[in-house]
């Protein structure tokens, strides 16, 4: 104790005696320099002493070396920024967390990765809620990253000295999209496979032919999804492209700390940026000031992180069954931030739609600060910019709405039918009822009125009697449904549609589903 | 003035992180407080999910040798779902491992030997040996085939039925859902191993005396040994009404049920004249093949048999309607033998019952050839 008792300094410590001095070296160690003094000095507004306390730190820390000292007090203002940067970052942290835990329990081999989904959510303490997080944090990301890069546009904050750091952004954007889409497969069910198939099959759409052929087998580690690309999209997920975001994100933080964070437009003159001339009176201290002000922000992050996915708010992390490179599963979507190069498809050839109108998109946005020469930040000197980026949001979201699986492959009548009421995947309005629902007999969509039938299997033949006399191509439509219990706890639902053929004759589409009744969590 | 406000901020920041990191814990303390019973959820719903993963597969690669619900095919391939099987082969064997490992490997690796009791052997299914199934289709199959082992308790007794208007229309649908069906055949249409109810309520009130018509009815149903009626037809009928409907029957559906035999007053009708239309089944116009008298040939006479006890269910050209479609006895690598296998032993857990003279069914051993080859022609033909 004796060896650092001049530590306090000046000021002094007003706590009387050993518990004190011990008291206040606590409070000096935890505020990096501050003791209790100090801390009432700053928090009535007084002077501090010289050399002053807040800012030593920031020579001897390499955390609080790569934190600027004070920020100005315009550029903290929340609705300026609304922490979108930090916020990225904070999930970022959450993502290399969570995925290391995950990584403790994974093993990225196609006999094993299912089994180890299903263990990592039925037998490790907290697994879901590992797994959880780390996907709502990587959508999360996505949005946050979208948000983080609007405000930036529309505040005008890429132009001169921080056109770099822009362009940096917008390749760490495009390095989380790849994240989240190398990340999609590691599951290894029926969603991961397929959309990694689809995905991926744009590969081949580069031009020339034979480079677009090379890459996706590069890519793939040969001609289809497999083993080897389970691997290879693994070490991607989890190492390389880490790696070069790693890289990248220290770039594009090193530069909004050289180039400080810009001043809302109104606070200076066109064409000048004064974001790094502080005056006193606006400073803004790091310690204590926008530290605590950080650290409340990232517990409430975690609050609601934590309680979207507790209460259920967050559906959480779906996992289908295993991957089957035979079957090809009815509705195949695409993670929804990628929906919109679906809707491009839908509107031309996949070379032009689905490479190198995305490609010239992403390069237009990573050039934007190079391109835009109109040195003025103010939204009024600015009318073609924003406008142009309204279009483009509005465009984004129109092309993802026309991308959305109901404006997918359409499926003969059949089918979607029976898909929408037993569908491959997941819980159908028939597959979805309670269990007791689901009695064993057979049920036909012109008796069920006068059946047995509870409550709830009766609106969904109701639904199935009405889908069926929507659907002009099945005349006369009708259908059956029987139900065998030929274990306990498992129950066959045979869904046959009958229907008048073109020819006259009857036609008939059976689907087969087996149903248990511990796998209907949330059914019940 | 600025030093209030920087106050006021510090303290307002200092009860949000306080609130925010006390919120935190609450929702660890509660995520940690459910995690037990969420894993255990979560181990059960993939267990269900395997077995209905399992049962899938079973249906596309076994059922075909070892019968539509695992009771084997005489001379294919042996019972599955059987106690002697399940609990008493790894001892015969002197097997080391446990039940699953012996299914596992076993089907993984198939049984390239034939033996007194089986002429045909089982190919290896793993994609590894050269076969079609995945190590976690294995898997899966593996687990649904263990889940025999579980008392094959009947499915849970129907939830009574919501005042649907009508007892009688309820009972109908009732009676078409129930197994009731499955022996007794739409009234008017013949009986297929039980009596034909039409005009039962005529005759109900004579019975038994001092019973009448309701009274008749309730005991029918739930005493069928009490009084056999003299029109029951000959053979195994008496004995094959089920004695424990007391027990599966709710009152309500007993209720429903005798109100709609009560209603049958219409008598059976002598022989319906050739040509004249099918009556409507459960108010749907199915067609019904014409009565014929026996043929000659075995398939002539299969069909004529078919089209006596198996039409009604699975359709007069055999594409299915409450039974299954029989294209379906095409999986199996002998077609004959698994349709009379099928046909012999009945499907547990469905409304198929077994037709075989031996399990109390109306069908002598040469009668189940003719209907099987006549099923295994109709399922080729469609």
């Amino acid at each position: 104790m004796g060896v650092r008792q001049d530590r306090p300094g000046k000021v002094g410590t007003q706590v009387a005696g050993r518990a004190g001095r011990v008291l206040d070296e606590v409070v000096t160690r935890l505020t990096a320099g501050l003791t209790i003094a100090d801390l009432r000095a700053l928090l009535r507004g007084e002077p501090l002493r010289r050399p002053d306390p807040r800012l030593s730190v920031h020579t001897r820390s390499f955390w609080f070396h790569i934190k600027p000292r004070y920020y100005h007090e315009a550029a903290t203002r929340f609705t300026h920024t609304f922490r979108l940067g930090l916020l990225a970052t904070v999930l970022l942290v959450v993502e290399a967390l969570t995925g290391v835990l995950l990584m403790f329990y994974y093993t990225p081999s196609p006999d094993r990765a299912y089994g180890d989904m299903v263990r990592i959510i039925s037998a490790v303490p907290f697994g879901q809620l590992i797994r959880d997080l780390h996907r709502l944090a990587a959508e999360g990301l996505v949005v946050v990253a979208l948000l983080h890069l609007a405000r930036t546009f529309l505040t005008g904050s890429y132009k001169d000295p921080r056109r770099f750091t822009w362009a940096t952004g917008v390749a760490l954007l495009a390095l989380v999209l790849f994240l989240s889409f190398s990340g999609y497969l590691l599951p290894w069910d029926q969603l991961a496979y397929w959309a990694v198939t689809i995905g991926t099959s744009l590969a081949d759409k580069i031009p020339p032919a034979a480079l677009g052929a090379w890459l996706k087998s590069i890519f793939l580690g040969g001609p289809e999804v497999s083993g080897d690309t389970l691997l290879r999209f693994y070490l991607l997920h989890v190492l390389l492209v880490p790696l070069i975001a790693a890289v990248f994100f220290a770039v594009h933080y090193f530069k909004v700390v050289r180039a400080g964070i810009s001043l809302p437009s109104a606070e200076e003159e066109v064409g000048r940026d004064t974001a790094k001339r502080v005056p006193v009176e606006r400073r803004r201290y790091t310690i204590p000031d926008v530290l605590s002000d950080e650290i409340v922000f990232i517990s409430i992050v975690a609050v609601i992180l934590l309680g979207v996915i507790a209460f259920g708010i967050y559906r959480g992390a779906p996992l289908e069954s295993h991957a089957d490179p035979l079957t090809t599963p009815a509705g195949i979507a695409a993670p929804w931030y990628f929906l919109w190069v679906q809707g491009l498809l839908k509107l031309g050839n996949a070379t032009l739609m689905g490479v190198i109108v995305p490609v010239l998109f992403f390069l237009v946005a990573l050039f934007l600060p190079y391109l835009d020469r109109n040195p003025s930040r103010r939204a009024r000197d600015r009318k073609l910019a924003i406008s142009l980026f309204a279009v483009t949001v509005v465009a984004l979201v129109g092309l993802t709405w026309l991308g959305r699986p109901a404006y997918g492959v359409e499926l003969p009548p059949a089918q979607a039918v029976a898909e929408k009421m037993m569908p491959e995947e997941g819980q159908g309005e028939i597959t979805g009822l309670p269990w007791s629902e689901l009695k064993p007999g057979e049920w036909d969509t012109r008796t069920y009125g006068v059946s047995t039938a509870g409550p709830a299997l009766r609106a969904a033949l109701a639904a199935l009697e009405a889908e069926l006399a929507a659907q002009p191509q099945m005349p006369e439509g009708r259908a059956k449904l029987v139900i065998s219990q030929p274990q306990p706890g498992l129950k066959k639902l045979a869904l046959r549609l009958f229907w008048q053929g073109a020819d006259g004759g009857e036609q008939v589409y059976e689907r087969n589903a087996f149903v248990h009744a511990d796998a209907r969590a949330g059914a019940e | 003035m600025a030093q209030s406000r920087s106050a006021r901020i510090v303290v307002v920041r200092l009860g949000l992180g306080v609130a925010a990191a006390l919120l935190l814990a609450a929702l660890i303390v509660f995520l940690a407080a459910r995690e037990p019973d969420r894993m255990a959820a979560g181990a059960a719903s993939f267990e269900g999910r395997a077995i209905a993963h399992g049962a899938s597969v079973y249906v596309d690669a076994c059922a075909g040798c070892h019968g539509v619900w695992g009771q084997g095919v005489p001379e294919i391939a042996p019972a599955l779902n059987s106690a002697e099987f399940l609990n008493d082969r790894l001892v015969e064997l002197n097997y080391q491992g446990d039940l699953r490992s012996f299914i596992e490997s076993t089907v993984a690796s198939g049984r390239p030997v034939k033996n007194e009791d089986y002429d045909s052997i089982m190919p290896a299914w793993s994609q590894e040996y050269g076969g079609a199934l995945r190590a976690d289709e294995i898997r899966d199959v593996a687990t649904f085939i263990m889940n025999w082992q579980e008392a094959s308790a009947p499915g849970a007794p129907p939830a009574p039925a919501g005042d649907d208007g009508g007892a009688a229309a309820a009972g109908k649908a009732y009676f078409g859902s129930r197994d009731c069906l499955g022996c007794h055949g739409w009234p008017g249409r013949g009986g297929i191993t039980g009596p034909d109810l039409a005009g039962l309520a005529l005759r109900a009130g004579e019975q038994m005396p001092g019973v009448d018509a309701e009274g008749y009815i309730r005991i029918a149903i739930l005493a069928p040994s009490a009084y056999i009626a003299s029109d029951c037809p000959p053979g195994p009928c008496p004995d094959m009404m089920p004695r424990d409907y007391g027990e599966q029957l709710s009152p309500r559906e007993l209720e429903i049920l005798v109100r709609y035999l009560l209603t049958l007053t219409e008598p059976r009708p002598e022989k319906r004249p050739a040509g004249a239309p099918a009556p409507l089944v459960g108010g749907l116009a199915t067609p019904r093949p014409e009565d014929q008298g026996l043929g000659e040939t075995p398939l002539a006479r299969g069909e004529t048999l078919y089209g006596e006890h198996c039409a009604q269910c699975h359709g007069d050209r055999g594409q299915g309607g409450m039974g299954t479609a029989l294209d379906a006895v095409l999986v199996s690598v002998d077609p004959l033998r698994y349709a009379r296998a099928a046909t012999a032993q009945g499907v547990p857990g469905s409304l198929m019952p077994a037709w075989d003279e031996a399990a109390g069914g109306p069908l002598s051993p040469s009668e189940l050839d003719d209907v099987a080859a006549y099923v295994v022609e109709l399922a080729r033909r469609e």
